[in-house]
């Protein structure tokens, strides 16, 4: 479909290029045709429009129309489907004063205070785009000066960590207990989880680390009865799953906590405690 | 005022975000053929056991299990979509958001998926960045309409776009720059002397933490032994923290054997991510000298120890001044090309 319409913007502005790639895309139908108003083809098909009025305000030219401004706005938002409801609003009683002297405003002002040259970033753009970048450095460097380790927060310690003279590694162990036999250890993936989270998950969220400041584990102020809480939450939730599961041996009467510390082919260990099943309850060894 | 807008509201290197949405789309295409189908194990594990990573608690969103059958394949298609450019702006919203809930939720077991996050948060800042829809499906589309209406502009301009701002490809380097940053700050505060003589490294690389199994465990810890004995209640030991799983190479055990040479990866890593924020500063010879030296530190550490860090080198290309390549490769561009 041939354009109706001529929009005659400013050429060199920056709002008006962004309004008329917008005003483009939005055109489905191909009503208007976007026109750069200094183009010495415009002052030859539209006459009766002096240089100074195209460079006041943008204008909408064509059969039986002649419209400036605000008044052009609005002609255009009701023609362009995406825009047609903002087009109904705009012509509300009582909107067109507050629309001329805000689009007068804007016209008036956008080559000094708005600093609006084609090619360089609006206001609008530079704030909002600054808005985003001090969250995002914000975010980022907060993350890392503050010392978080919480996804997306980093403060990147990953593989930074003090080795001992030994060279130890430490590992937990869960230990189901019969009421007569042998204990045997339950496969932490019993629960649904992998060994290699799950043991994070009880590490970081309830036993704790000896470092308060340590993201994963950090319980300041922390005391062998809050901890023996913990310990009590986290078996009663991990045996829950396991048995939904069908992953719990109905004949243990207790999960036994143990600590593998593992160094120069030495292997010790220390009971933390147990947690009794039927009781729900956890028990540090004395 | 000034400052802040001359670095970044300084014209840009044309292309750049364009490109970028097609290296970033395309890295997590990629990535997903091995991430997206383990979603739905994740979604298996009981809820009573989870715990949202930061990046899903701020947003409110507390167990997106269930939503796991919807999301996975929006991932596929929005991917696509940003990659090609169909719907350009609104594919890569989505793409930004899905991936944000999708990563942050295999992230939120007492884990951080590292190398997930630079690509996930440099997504949310393609998304509102300018300059987008350049090499598009869309502008080609709309750039073969307008042609055929008979407009005078080339096709290359048309795809390109116009010239954009310095700030997206700035932002992403500066998020880069701090990462990089904490991570060599963290070797002088967490790892200390043990880091920087080698041991730290040395142990990794034998396969102390996750390679070497220990009954049912792969998961192991350190300790702090001059922990006060009050905080030694737990354990006679004091543990302190979880130890990064790694699995290392043939050729990173064989590393392993040498001190030395632990001593001199451990100095180098730390040199590097320290010096990386330079990266913002330096003129583009030096910027790409940082770039190339960070591209060959993860490829050493992808050979050593297994771990993929691909995203971030994604990242990196967005410095590239594209029109210069863009220029250069294609002869039947020359004609039309614009100068940036």
């Amino acid at each position: 479909m041939a354009a109706r319409w001529d929009v005659l913007f400013d050429g060199d502005c920056g709002i008006c290029d962004a309004g008329r790639e917008f005003g483009e895309r939005a055109d489905w139908f191909g009503v208007f045709r976007w026109r750069a108003a200094r183009d010495p083809e415009v002052a030859r098909d539209h006459p009766h429009l002096d240089a100074t009025a195209l460079d006041r305000a943008m204008h909408v030219a064509g059969p039986g129309v002649s419209l400036s401004g605000f008044d052009a706005v609005r002609f255009i938002a009701l023609r362009l489907p995406p825009t047609a409801p903002a087009g109904v609003l705009m012509h509300l009683p009582g909107i067109a004063p507050l629309g001329r002297a805000v689009y007068g405003w804007v016209a008036r002002n956008r080559k000094q205070a708005l600093a609006c040259r084609l090619g360089e970033p609006t206001i609008l753009h530079r704030w909002a785009a600054s808005v985003l970048i001090l969250a995002v450095l914000g975010l980022a460097g907060g993350g890392a000066a503050l010392n978080r380790e919480d996804w997306p927060l980093t403060s990147a310690p990953m593989f930074a960590n003090e080795v001992e003279a030994d060279g130890a590694r430490y590992a937990f162990r869960f230990l189901g207990e019969p009421r007569k036999g042998k204990a045997v250890e339950i496969p932490a993936d019993a629960c649904g989880i992998p060994e290699l989270r799950l043991k994070r998950i009880f590490f970081g969220r309830f036993y704790g680390s000896v470092d308060p400041g340590y993201e994963y584990g950090a319980f300041p102020g922390d005391t062998p009865e809050a901890f023996d809480a913990r310990m009590g939450d986290f078996f009663g939730r991990f045996a829950d799953a396991a048995r939904e599961r069908g992953n719990l041996d109905a004949a243990f009467v207790r999960i036994r906590l143990q600590v593998v510390r593992q160094a120069g082919g030495r292997t010790e260990r220390f009971d933390v405690g147990a947690w009794d099943i039927r009781r729900r309850e956890f028990r540090r060894a004395r | 005022m000034t400052a802040w807008k001359n670095f970044w509201f300084s014209t840009g290197p044309r292309h750049s975000t364009g490109v970028l949405r097609i290296l970033l789309a395309g890295w997590i295409l990629l990535d997903s053929v091995s991430f997206l189908p383990g979603l739905s194990a994740v979604a298996a594990r009981p809820e009573s056991l989870f715990f949202p990573a930061a990046g899903l608690r701020w947003f409110g969103i507390g167990w997106p299990g269930d939503w796991i059958p919807v999301l996975v394949p929006a991932a596929w298609v929005l991917a696509a979509a940003a990659f090609v450019g169909a719907g350009t702006r609104v594919s890569l919203l989505g793409l930004a958001a899905v991936n944000w809930i999708l990563q942050g939720f295999a992230s939120s077991w007492v884990y951080v998926g590292h190398a997930s996050i630079l690509p996930a948060v440099a997504l949310v800042i393609l998304a509102f960045s300018p300059g987008v829809r350049a090499w598009s499906l869309d502008a080609l589309l709309e750039a073969l309409a307008r042609r055929r209406a008979g407009d005078p502009q080339g096709l290359f301009h048309r795809l390109a776009g116009a010239p954009i701002p310095a700030w997206p490809v700035r932002l992403i380097l500066a998020v880069l720059a701090l990462t990089y940053l904490a991570a060599g700050i963290a070797k002088i505060r967490d790892g200390r002397a043990d880091w920087f003589s080698g041991r730290t490294l040395q142990w990794y690389l034998e396969g102390q933490a996750g390679q070497k199994r220990l009954g049912d465990s792969t998961q192991f810890f350190v300790a702090r032994r001059s922990a006060p004995a009050e905080a030694r209640f737990r354990d006679p030991w004091g543990l302190e923290r979880i130890a990064n799983s790694a699995g290392p190479s043939r050729l990173g055990k064989l590393v392993a054997r040498s001190r030395a040479a632990c001593a001199v990866a451990s100095w180098l890593s730390a040199v590097l991510e320290l010096a990386f924020v330079l990266v913002l500063f330096v003129p583009r010879a030096a910027q790409a000298a940082l770039l190339v030296s960070m591209a060959l530190f993860h490829g050493g550490i992808a050979l050593l120890m297994g771990i993929d860090f691909s995203g971030y080198v994604v990242l990196y290309l967005a410095v590239l001044d594209w029109n210069a390549v863009l220029r250069a490769v294609p002869s039947w561009f020359a004609g039309s090309s614009p100068r940036a």
